[in-house]
């Protein structure tokens, strides 16, 4: 449905986006991860056409929409766009704003469509309303209605719950994928929020200096990430210091653990391990001993800042009815059904040249 | 907004532009300084006795000449109009006037009234006296300008700025008189005896003069018409100064073809008719005013004042001295 | 977040003034990178910007002639006396003028007491009044021989002078306050309740909050509204020869009137544009770093009810100041006008209202248009040379008019010269294209009221967010369509008050009427000066109230669309 090639992208001599690729089937929702800065709001702007590429091809539904010497017209596009600032037309009410780029439509048709809109934004009642008699998230409802009313080949939101409080986010999310899986959009939106991501998307890929450094299933990034940076990018973890064993094994305090050959390192390498906080469990009949010397309350769980006899720290999650106590000696194992290694380097994180990792598959089930 | 309004406008413009300049060859155009309610009547008289049509516009003495200089060749004014002689020679002196050869012209009015190359034509006169309050100060108590200066009028004196043009002229013509450095000792010896700040115009002097705030005052003649001729009672009358040597300083409203004038024949036959006894009568009495030809009658409000002798000075010398008498004002402290 | 001054495609622009036909080569809008976008609008500016430097150019080029002697003389005598005069007269006039405009317009903004409804928009309407007429109106008061002087002699009460720098400042500060609390009131109808709050949250009393975040955050409109009392008060030349203040433009028409040098004069003048455009720069860079528009969702402010002593004590405040500066100098205007200019009151004036409302509509609506192209131009393009450009295409209103009509008229005979020597060329008879027409009276009147229709609409164009045009491009809309169905709507009301504030100002403008009207076309304000010149101040209070009336509509309807800010049209998100 939507592909990008090779696209470069350059503001003056300040490099955007390099060689950056991609690609989305139809009817799925992708999502552009990354730190700001890191020119995913460039991707969106450039297929929706307010940029145009100096280099690449950007195809949409087939058809090439822009190359580095033509490039068609945003709204010749059908591609559709949600804005983080929602950009509503404060002079129009809700109805008028949905039915903005209805205007070719046949009347009945398009009052048909502003109605089945706001039933399915559940806003009903606030046809007649201006844009600032509205919530937030009212408003980031409405500006997606407006976006779908046209029935664009492509929808595109930009960061489209950064504006909203974080308790609304992951519902809205929810609610969002929702109503784009019912109108059966194919869509790409940006944030910087790996749980809206989550929440949200089928593919997800991370944004970082100008290239794609993954583009995988949320389930894969998460526990698979190709390099430090989208491990460190995605979720909470630690980088536990081990030494890798040939032929398939690493060893770290908390014991050896099995992992895939990998021909870039060589025994007696020095590599870290990322373990999340649900790699480890709570278990008294373990030999290695920690001690919680942090913890929050997370509902359900509370996350654990354990200490190792080494000095190292790794992260825990313990069911919340269960409480540890703090600066006692716990026993704790590992319980990780993949493991990454990475190449241990200097402090800082290298994301341009990512390591290969090493990874065993011993369950993906989503 | 107001498209409408605005493309009629301009609509009416670009057909208005060529019709105005395609006016009738029977149309004279007037740039005048002398303000619509006194200058209408005179050309509506025109036109009834010639049946030569006239348009004209008003503006500032100053702001018309820098006109007639912009438009050069291509102005469509054919004569000149101001209120004041040193006007006259700067407009002469900008070259936007040319010389005009009429017998009855220069019979009829005075030399000293007139440019010595015929560039402008004084064609009413007004008289600068000092004014005095009629009961407060005695006819014999003040006889020339020189005598304001008078260390005994202090606090008594009531002047208009120094920025006015009659005030300018009448310094100016006194610097031809008696020369630079007489003059500015008679200013400053004014500015010493001022009751208070000098007034924005001649009619505030007047009344200041009438309320008591002081007690002589210099202004034109036609201003204290009007307040008469407003309130008959009103207490304050002219002094014809200096009768024994050079006489009331005067100045006129005059009038001048322009150098690129269109209509030259019908310029001149304005002229020629503004100094017969019916225009001329006319003219002055309008703003009570005295007429430049002799034995014309004045207006029943100016006749009361009786009669006076006017100085003979040349008026182009107002023109000539302005700017040092401008510097002399300044440097006298006169405001 | 993405910046709200980036640029925008070039495409768009070119379309929405007109250009519609010329699309064909934006279709494809792959420029190289480096290559300027916006050549149409370099031209835009360029052209407007020589529009309204060509009458500068005749004052830039008197400096080939410097008349040592009158420079001398000025050095001597009164340059010192005007600078320093200048200077006390407009420092006293914005703290008088500051105080009415922003403290009015808080009390009617913040407060409900009786009437308040009335004197949100009454309060304007001193802005149609000339300032001339109310200086008049006060002598004829307080002067020593004025008729409220007098009486009180009578009880040996004695007046201070009034025709002084304060007494300048007085009536200067009551006839242009409407200027600042018009844009202060704007800004405080769009405050955000939450600022507010949010100072109160953090210990400040409501008056506190006033001074340090309501304030604060109406500054850039309210320095606006500061910046065209100053220049008003430097180009004024009516108050300050009534009050023998000695000011700079004071000494720009000696130079010219009584010295006979305009080159002078223009030198002075110049003088004086430099020094206002420096302090524009100045606070420019003073607050180059500080953010005004609030972020988040704005909520109106809800007006505290007042009771009681205060209430009174409001609504007393506000008819005084309302009787100063408009309803006792009407009342003594009518007064006039019934005993000496009723006969003067025949079907001509007809004529001359009409004439009034013809040259202030389309002058506005020439201003209006102009000032749109430039906030365009300077909303695509930001850099500072834009910004300069800007800047000196609106300094006309620093300029006394009379200098400023001089520099027309020189530029629009050059140009009739150059016209008529081509018909020439053609054996032709060719009528002067601009001399003597309405179309150079318009041009005028643009170059000088520029900078008013410029403040209101930059102002509003900088609220709707290039989001909001990508939004619609998105939505399948061409860019004819945004013009139409998104940035008019927004920025109607923006245009409707600079064509009125323009309009008001064209009721009341003289020295450019007068040196570049057609013969025939005289107006209200001509007719007050045909009076006025002739020393028949009295008489001259018909055509005053006339024009006080005229100008009462815009004035009125300016307020109205402040009064009832439809939140609808106020974007919330500014980014």
């Amino acid at each position: 449905m939507l592909t990008l090639e090779q696209v470069t992208k350059r503001f003056g001599t300040h490099t955007v986006l390099r060689d950056f690729s991609l690609t989305l089937d139809a009817g799925m929702i992708g999502c552009l991860l990354g730190p700001s800065g890191s020119g995913k709001t460039t991707v969106l702007r450039l297929i929706a056409g307010f940029e145009t590429p100096d280099a690449g091809t950007i195809t949409i539904g087939g058809t090439p929409v822009a190359d580095a010497r033509r490039a068609l017209e945003p709204h010749r596009r059908q591609v559709g766009m949600v804005f983080q600032d929602h950009a509503l037309f404060p002079h129009l009410t809700v109805a008028e704003n949905i039915a903005f780029g209805l205007r070719s439509w046949h009347a009945t048709e398009r009052t048909a469509r502003v109605t089945a809109l706001l039933r399915l934004i559940d806003l009903d009642d606030a046809a007649h309303k201006y844009p600032h008699e509205l919530s937030g998230g009212q408003q980031q409802r409405v500006a997606l209605a407006r976006a779908l009313a046209p029935r664009p080949r492509l929808l595109l939101l930009d960061e489209p719950f950064s504006n909203l409080d974080s308790m609304l986010r992951e519902r809205l999310a929810m609610e969002v994928r929702r109503i784009l899986k019912h109108e059966a959009v194919t869509a790409l939106l940006v944030t910087h929020d790996p749980f809206e991501a989550f929440a949200i998307a089928d593919r997800l890929g991370v944004v970082a200096n100008g290239q794609l450094a993954q583009w995988d299933t949320p389930y894969g990034l998460y526990h698979q990430p190709h390099n430090r940076f989208v491990a460190e990018f995605i979720g909470e973890g630690a980088f536990l210091p081990g030494t890798f064993e040939a032929p398939n094994q690493v060893r770290t305090e908390l014991g050896t653990l099995p992992c895939q050959d990998e021909p870039a390192l060589s025994p007696g390498d020095a590599v870290d391990v990322l373990l999340r906080p649900d790699d480890l469990v709570h278990d008294e009949a373990s030999p290695v001993i920690a001690r919680p010397i942090h913890a929050v309350f997370r509902g359900s769980i509370i996350r654990y800042t354990l200490r190792l006899a080494s000095g190292a720290t790794v992260l825990m999650d313990h069911p919340s009815h269960d409480p540890l106590p703090l600066e006692s000696a716990i026993g704790v194992r590992l319980d990780t059904r993949h493991v990454v290694v990475f190449r241990r380097t200097s402090a800082a994180v290298e994301i341009d040249q990512p390591d290969c990792g090493c990874s065993v598959n011993t369950n993906q089930a989503l | 907004m107001h498209r409408r309004t605005f493309l009629t406008a301009l609509t009416a413009t670009l057909i208005a532009a060529p019709v105005s300049a395609t006016h009738a060859a029977e149309t004279l155009t007037v740039y005048t300084s002398r303000n619509e309610q006194l200058i209408q009547p005179v050309f509506d008289a025109f036109t009834k006795a010639t049946g030569i049509a006239v348009r004209f516009t008003t503006d500032k003495d100053g702001a018309l000449i820098e006109r007639l200089k912009a438009e050069g060749e291509n102005t469509p004014a054919d004569l000149l109009i101001t209120v004041d002689a040193g006007n006259l020679w700067l407009a002469k002196s900008s070259g936007v006037l040319q010389p005009l050869q009429s017998d009855i012209v220069t019979q009829k009015i005075p030399a000293h009234l007139r440019d010595a190359d015929n560039h402008w034509f004084g064609v009413s006169l007004r008289a600068r006296p000092v004014m005095r309050h009629v009961e407060r100060v005695r006819a014999e108590e003040i006889t020339r300008y020189e005598d304001l200066a008078d260390p005994k009028w202090k606090g008594r004196l009531c002047l208009r700025t120094s920025k006015n043009v009659y005030n300018q002229s009448l310094v100016a013509t006194m610097i031809a008189d008696l020369g630079e450095a007489k003059t500015e000792a008679i200013v400053k010896g004014w500015v010493a005896n001022l009751a208070t700040l000098p007034f924005p115009n001649d009619t505030a002097v007047l009344k200041a003069i009438a309320e008591g705030v002081c007690d002589v005052g210099i202004a034109n003649t036609y201003y204290l018409g009007r307040l008469v001729a407003e309130t008959p009672q009103f207490p304050v009358v002219p002094v014809w100064t200096n009768q024994q040597e050079r006489g009331v300083h005067v100045n006129v409203s005059g009038v001048g073809v322009t150098k690129h004038a269109k209509h030259p024949e019908l310029a001149k036959r304005f002229i020629e008719w503004l100094v017969t006894p019916e225009a001329q009568k006319l003219f002055a009495e309008l703003n009570h005013e005295y007429p430049v030809v002799e034995g014309t009658p004045v207006s029943p409000v100016v006749a009361r004042w009786g009669t006076f002798q006017a100085s003979q000075t040349p008026l182009s010398k107002a023109g000539e001295w302005q700017r040092a008498a401008v510097q002399l004002m300044d440097r006298a402290g006169w405001r | 977040m993405a910046a709200c001054s980036g640029t925008i495609d070039g495409s768009r622009w070119l379309a929405l003034i007109g250009g519609l036909h010329t699309l064909k080569r934006f279709t494809v809008t792959g420029t190289p990178a480096g290559v300027p976008r916006f050549a149409f609008w370099h031209v835009v500016v360029a052209g407007l910007v020589a529009l309204a430097a060509a009458p500068l150019i005749a004052i830039v080029a008197s400096f080939r002639a410097i008349d040592s002697d009158v420079w001398h003389h000025l050095t001597a005598y009164l340059l010192p006396t005007q600078l320093l005069e200048t200077a006390q007269l407009l420092l006293v006039v914005l703290l008088l003028a500051f105080t009415l405009g922003v403290g009015l317009a808080w009390l009617t903004t913040a407060y409900r007491f009786p009437g308040v409804t009335l004197f949100r928009w009454v309060l304007l309407l001193p802005l149609a009044m000339p300032a001339y007429v109310l200086g008049f109106v006060y002598l004829a008061w307080f002067d020593v021989t004025g008729s409220v002087a007098l009486f009180l002699r009578r009880w040996e009460i004695p007046l201070p002078q009034v025709r002084s720098l304060w007494g300048a400042a007085w009536v200067l500060a009551f006839a242009l306050y409407p200027y600042i609390y018009l844009a202060a009131r704007v800004a405080f109808v769009t405050t955000s309740a939450r600022a507010l709050e949010v100072g109160q949250a953090l210990g400040l009393t409501r008056r506190q909050a006033f001074w340090r975040v309501a304030v604060p955050l109406a500054r850039p409109a309210i320095v606006a509204g500061c910046a065209l009392v100053a220049f008003e008060v430097l180009a004024d030349f009516g108050v300050v020869a009534l009050f023998g203040v000695e000011t700079l433009s004071v000494g720009i028409y000696k130079a010219w009137y009584a010295l006979f040098s305009l080159s002078t004069a223009m030198q002075i003048a110049a003088l004086l544009a430099f020094l206002a455009v420096l302090a524009l720069f100045f606070e420019q860079w003073a607050r180059k770093r500080a953010r005004f528009t609030t972020t988040g969702r704005s909520q109106p402010l809800t007006p505290t009810r007042l009771t009681s002593f205060p209430a009174w004590g409001a609504t007393l405040l506000c008819t005084a100041v309302l009787a100063v500066a408009l309803l006792l100098p009407v009342a003594q205007l009518c007064v006039w006008a019934w005993t000496l200019g009723r006969d003067a009151l025949t079907s001509r004036y007809w004529h001359f209202f009409a004439n009034s409302l013809i040259l202030g509509s389309s002058g506005a609506g020439v201003t209006v248009t102009l000032a749109l192209l430039l906030a365009y131009a300077q909303r695509l393009d930001g850099r500072p040379i834009m910004h300069t450009a800007v800047r000196i295409a609106t300094v006309g209103y620093a300029l006394p008019g009379a200098v400023l009509a001089v520099g027309v008229v020189a530029v629009t005979s050059a140009v009739d010269h150059v016209w008529i020597a081509l018909g020439r060329w053609f054996d032709a008879h060719w009528a002067p294209l601009l001399g003597g027409t309405v179309v150079a009276m318009l041009i005028a009147y643009a170059i000088r009221f520029l900078v008013v229709a410029f403040g209101p609409i930059q102002a509003a164009l900088a609220r709707v967010t290039p989001r909001m045009d990508e939004a619609a491009q998105s939505l399948g809309e061409t860019q004819y369509g945004i013009l139409r169905r998104i940035h008019l709507p927004l920025l109607r009301p923006a245009l409707f008050a600079a064509a009125a504030l323009v309009f008001i100002d064209i009721l009341k403008e003289l020295p450019i009427t007068l040196m570049t009207r057609p013969f025939g076309w005289e107006t209200l304000a001509t007719r007050i000066f045909e009076l006025t010149n002739d020393g028949r101040w009295e008489e001259a209070a018909l055509p005053a109230l006339a024009v006080t009336l005229a100008g009462a509509l815009p004035a009125w309807f300016l307020a109205k669309k402040i009064t009832h800010p439809t939140s609808a049209h106020t974007p919330e998100t500014p980014c």
